[in-house]
Parts: structure tokens; sequence; C-alpha cells
């Protein structure tokens, strides 16, 4: 009897965890990243990622890990033949608990199988959101730190911004200061173009006056080049007259030098003639 | 006295003795002896010159050693053949223009010419240039061109030991500003240098000269430059003269000169000049040995009657029977050669059947444009024509002459040139003491 009993708080254990498998049926991790509702009959599924920062999600796994315990015991073994009855009705209670044990081995044996699964599938979904819970754990850290450097960058930003700002301001100065340098420098322009003009038309008759001066002075020095010209030929005429007259002179020497010459000649000769005669 | 033993040229600062003697004989003066005023053998200038006209024969060769700008040009009008030889090549060229028949270049101690080549060798103011070195090679060299019948005159700058220092007595300084002054470096006394041509000649005679008479120039460089000691005033009164004053003064001497010539008075020793006279024959007088001055006073056969075809025009410039009186200065290079007149000039000569005067005339007197010049042309007394000069340059002008004037003549004219006024070309510069008064340049005065 006591045996007879204690296979049905088996069956009711079994059944208990047949319900809780059924009911809690794992959905795939596919589905559950894409659906991110959260189910009734599966409060472990994992929640999406803007989720998992929540505190809760720990607790969750630790649940399951408690309930791993208590599948992993319904799966590796099964729980022993029992009676709360003594003497003989004991023993037939164990008797056909044994057969009953027996005679469902078919049924038991795909349970524990079945069992086996569930165990296998939950601890790997436990794994699988433990390794999710850590990484959401250094993404939320990334996540932290990317908001430090956001922070960070922000603060920069800010500062540039403000720099920004005061740099606008300055260019803003630098603007208007050289807006008025431009006026001023226009003004200056004028009065230098003015001043230019002036002094174009200064060096207009500058150079006026000195054209006429050189051309005057040209001319001067033409007519003294020429008058130096003129003088030369003048000195040259008198100087090819005076080499003329010398020449003359010359020729009339050494006309009188010959005739001289050939007088004496005659006279000699004649001398020579009356001595021979 | 020791004779240094360098250069005392080089020890002076004179790199270049050609050039230095360029700058102290070549000048615009004119020596050609066709140019040569009879009046001026009274002139002291030439009183060197004149010794050597009155000993030298007519017809002979003479070299003229150390030539310059030709001073001997004048025994040309004697007829004698005329070399020149010296160490700068632009007093070749003077002298050959001066009228010398043949000119060289080469130094004196290395005479271009054939042994026994001419009858005498002559130098002026030359020995006392030559370097005590060289002396003796100049003097093997002058005795072996000259003929053994020749005779050698040297006209040379002496100096007085006990007034004047030796050369190796002088600082290099005052070595420096005695050789500036003329290139003195050789001088030597008068027994030194006569000991000298002993060596060399047989006979030799000598004779200190320039004691007395001195050009006025002469007095005051003398006595500026060399220190000699004359009157203060005598120098201010000389440095007061004119140009023709100055003329006059040396007129006088250089009549005084040549008197104590001819006298053959000997005067004593000065240490400034000395006459000599070297030969290996027995010497002739030493004074006027081949006296003959009359071709001062005609040239060769310009004397002569012209023939016809020479009648036809005949130029006065360099005619021997011409006189130019003193009027006239002494002609120059221009160009061309011509003679400065002062304010009257007057030129005398004889032509038979004169129809026309013909003459080259020009001015550089100042401001020509503002104030012409006048002048007058007159013939025998007759004012042949009056013109203005309104500008520079070379004026041709021909005069015809009235038949009455050449009829009446005589074959004797008297051309005059009147200026209307003279200037002095360089009135303000003490150092050329050149204070001629002048008018007109003329030259080719051909009468017809």
């Amino acid at each position: 009897m006591s045996e007879i009993i204690a296979d049905e708080e088996v069956e009711n254990i079994l059944a208990e965890i047949r319900d809780r498998v059924r009911s809690q049926g794992l959905p795939s991790v596919s589905e559950s990243t894409e659906d991110n509702e959260p189910s009734g009959h599966a409060p472990l599924a994992p929640r999406s990622l803007e989720q998992a920062p929540n505190p809760s999600a720990n607790e969750v796994v630790a649940g399951i890990d408690s309930y791993l315990t208590v599948t992993s015991r319904a799966w590796d073994r099964l729980p022993p033949l029992v009676s709360n009855r003594s003497g003989s009705m004991a023993r037939i209670e164990l008797w056909v608990k044994r057969q009953i044990k027996r005679a469902t081995h078919w049924f038991t044996w795909e349970q524990i199988n079945f069992n086996a699964a569930a165990h296998h599938a939950l601890r790997d979904t436990a794994e699988a959101l433990n390794a999710n819970q850590h990484a959401l754990v250094a993404a939320r850290a990334e996540t932290e730190a990317l908001g430090a450097e956001t922070d960070t960058l922000r603060a920069e930003i800010e500062s540039l911004r403000s720099e920004t700002g005061a740099q606008r301001s300055l260019l803003q100065e630098t603007q208007a200061a050289v807006k008025a340098q431009g006026v001023a420098s226009k003004a200056d322009f004028a009065q230098v173009r003015a001043q230019v003009n002036a002094r174009q038309a200064d060096d207009e008759s500058q150079r006026a006056a000195q054209r006429n001066e050189m051309e005057a002075r040209l001319g001067a020095i033409t007519r003294e080049m020429r008058d130096r010209i003129e003088h030369l030929q003048d000195e040259q005429r008198v100087c090819f007259k005076q080499l003329s007259l010398e020449a003359t002179e010359a020729s009339v020497l050494e006309d009188r030098a010959r005739r001289h010459t050939e007088k004496v000649i005659e006279e000699l000769r004649a001398c020579l003639d009356q001595e021979k005669q | 006295m020791s004779p240094p033993k360098d250069n005392l040229y080089q020890r002076a600062g004179i790199d270049n003795e050609a050039e230095f003697y360029r700058t102290k004989f070549v000048s615009d003066e004119v020596l050609d002896g066709r140019y040569f005023k009879a009046l001026d053998r009274f002139d002291i200038r030439f009183a060197r010159t004149m010794w050597v006209y009155d000993n030298v024969r007519a017809g002979s060769s003479v070299l003229d050693l150390g030539c310059g700008a030709g001073m001997l040009a004048l025994l040309k009008r004697k007829g004698v053949t005329l070399t020149g030889v010296d160490i700068s090549d632009e007093c070749v060229i003077s002298a050959r223009r001066n009228g010398y028949d043949a000119t060289y270049q080469a130094k004196l101690s290395q005479l271009p010419f054939p042994d026994a080549s001419f009858d005498y060798v002559v130098s002026l103011d030359v020995i006392g240039h030559i370097d005590f070195e060289e002396k003796d090679a100049v003097l093997a060299e002058v005795k072996r061109v000259l003929r053994p019948d020749g005779v050698t005159l040297h006209g040379i700058e002496c100096t007085d030991h006990s007034a004047r220092k030796n050369y190796d007595e002088m600082t290099p300084e005052e070595l420096r500003r005695f050789v500036e002054i003329d290139g003195h470096v050789g001088l030597e006394t008068e027994e030194e240098h006569a000991a000298r041509f002993r060596r060399f000649f047989t006979n030799v005679a000598w004779e200190p000269r320039y004691a007395l008479n001195l050009s006025s120039e002469e007095f005051l460089k003398q006595a500026d430059q060399y220190g000699l000691p004359f009157e203060d005033d005598f120098l201010d009164y000389l440095r007061g003269l004119s140009h023709s004053e100055r003329r006059a003064f040396d007129m006088a001497m250089g009549y005084v000169f040549n008197k104590i010539s001819d006298l053959n008075l000997r005067l004593p020793k000065s240490g400034l000049y000395v006459f000599l006279k070297a030969a290996d024959v027995s010497p002739g007088p030493f004074y006027n040995e081949h006296r003959d001055r009359s071709g001062l006073f005609s040239s060769d056969g310009l004397s002569e009657p012209a023939s016809d075809a020479e009648s036809e025009a005949t130029c006065l410039d360099r005619n021997a029977q011409v006189t130019f009186d003193d009027g006239w200065y002494e002609p120059n290079v221009l160009p061309p050669i011509a003679r400065w007149m002062n304010r009257v000039g007057r030129v005398r000569f004889r032509s038979t059947g004169l129809s026309e005067i013909s003459l080259d005339l020009s001015t550089h007197m100042p401001n020509l444009a503002d104030e012409p010049l006048g002048l007058e042309l007159f013939l025998n007394g007759t004012r042949l024509c009056a013109l203005s000069l309104y500008r520079h340059g070379w004026l041709e002008l021909r005069v015809p002459v009235p038949e009455t004037l050449d009829s009446t003549s005589g074959g004797e004219f008297e051309l005059e040139l009147r200026a209307e006024r003279t200037w002095q070309p360089r009135p303000a510069k003490d150092e050329s003491r050149d204070d001629r008064e002048l008018s007109v340049a003329v030259c080719n005065i051909v009468v017809k």
C-alpha cells in the first residue's frame, strides 16, 4: 500500500513537472529575440536588450537554476519505490508498484528522456541567458563608458562651442575692425590716388619740362657738334692748304736744286770739253 | 764725387723716363727752322742753338743726341743733314715734324747707327740727365758714330759741390724734389765733365756759361726751384715783367751772351752750365768756327728770283726773305702752324706784280658773338679792307690789290693787320706766365 502511495506521489511529481514544462515550453532564441512580448507561460524567457538592464533578470536566472536542480533530479534518477504501509500490505503495495513501474517503463522512460531533453534545454537556455546577462552587463558597462565618453565629448563640444562662440565674437570684432579699416583704407586709398594723380600730373609736367630741356640740350649739342665739325673742317681745310703750300715749296726747291745741279753738270761738261780741245 | 750705384730716376720715383721727358719737352711750340725769325738769334733761349749753329760746317751731317722736340732744327738753315735720337717716341715725332731729316727712338748708349756716321754729334742739356753708370757708355757711342775728324759739341748742366749737396747726401725726399724739376740725375762739375770726355777724346775744350746771362724765366727757376741766391727785389722785378718786357730782357741777355762768345771772354765757373767741345783732331776756335749766318736771312733758293711758273703764288709763312715784325709771336701748332698776332702785326716782303693777298685767320677770343672783333688790313699804309670776326673757326680771306698800289710800290710791300682789341689766353694761371696779348692767328699768307 505504501508502495502505491509512493507511485502516486511520483506520478504527481512527474505530472507536475510535465505540466510545468509544458506550460513553460521554452521558445526558440530567435523567436524570443524577435518577439519581445513577454510570455505569460514563459516568465523566464529572455527579454530584449533594452530590458536586459532590469535588475530582476538575475533573479529570474537564479530561479531557472533552482528549477534546473529539480529537473535534474527528475532527469537523472527516479524516485524510489516507497510505501507508507507496513507488512504485507506494504510488500504488496511495493510489488504492485514495481509491476506498474515495469509496466509503465515504456512511458516513464520516454518521460525521462523528455525530461532530460527539457533539462538540457533549460540548462543551455540558462547558460545562454547567463551569457546574455554577461553581454548585457558588458554592454551596459560599455554603454556607461560610452556615456562617459559621450559626456566628455559633450563637454568638449560644449567647450568647443563656447570657444567657437568666443572666436565668433572675436571674428565679428575683427570683421568690424576690418570693415572699419576698409573704410579708412578706402579713404586713404582715395587720398593716395589723389596724391598719385597729383604726382602723375607733376611728373607729366616735369617730364614735359625735361623733354623740353633735353630737346634744348640736344639742339645745343647738335649745334655745338655742327660748330665743331665746321671748325674741324675749317681746320682741315687750312691744314691741307698749308700742306699743299709746303709741298709746292718743296717741289720748287727740288726743281731749283735739280736745275742748279744740271747747271753745274753742264759747266763741268763745258770745262771738260774745253780741256779736251 | 762718388756717384751712387743705383738708378737715381727710380729713387726719385720716375718709372718712365720717356714719358717724363715727353711732358718736359713736347709742346705746341714750333722749332722748325723755316719759321725762325732772324731777330731771335739774339734771344737767350736760342743762345746754345746759335753756339752750335756757328760751330758746324754747312752741308755737314749732324746727330742731335737727345733731340727732344728739335731745338737744333735751326741747323737746317745751314743745309746740314740733321738726325735726331731720343728715348721718347713723342719727342722723336715732334723733332721730325720740326724739320729733322731723320729721327730715331733709342737708348743713347745703344745708338742705331754705323761707325763713323756723322761729322758732328751734338747734345744740349742731355749729359746732365744721363745716369752716372750709363755716361761712359754714351760717350763711347758718341765716339763710335763720330767720324775720325768729327767734332762733338755739348751744352751740359753742371753742379757745384760746394754749394749743392751731392746725390748721396740728399734725403729721399730732397732727391725726389731735385730730380723732379728737370730730371737731372747726372750733374757733375765742369772739370768732372771735361775729365770724363778726356777719357774718350784727345782734345777737349770747355767754357763755363750762363754765369752772367740767364733768361728771365731761368733766373726765377734757379731761384725758386734750385735755391740760387739772387736778390729778392730783382726777382720781384722779373716776376712783374710782361711778356714783351720779358722778351726785351731775354733779347738783351742773349745779345750780351753772344758778345761774350764773339769776344772769346772766359767766364768764371758758376756750377750752372758748360759748353764743351771735343775731338780727336786739333780743335778749331771754341766759338764761331764755321760762322755763316746768311742762312738766317734767306732760305735755300727762295732768295733767288722765282721763275714764271713759281711766281704765280708765293707763301710768306716760311720764306726767309719775309720779315715778320715783333707784333707776331712765335708760331704754334694749333693746328695748323700759325702765328699769333698782337694788336698790330706787320709783314715785309718783296714781290713783283702783286694782284691778290690771301690768308687764313682765326681767333680764340671769348665773347665773339656779343662783341665781334674788328680787323683792318693795310698794304703800304693803304687800307685794303675791314672786317669783323663774329664766330670762331678759320676764315679764308682773299683781298685784291689795286693796280695803283702795285705800280707805285717798287716791289717792296708791308702788309699790316690791325686788330681792334686783344685778350690774354691764361692771364690768371701763374704757372704758365702766358700773358701774351693775342688777337688773331694767321697762316697761309699767299701773295699773287
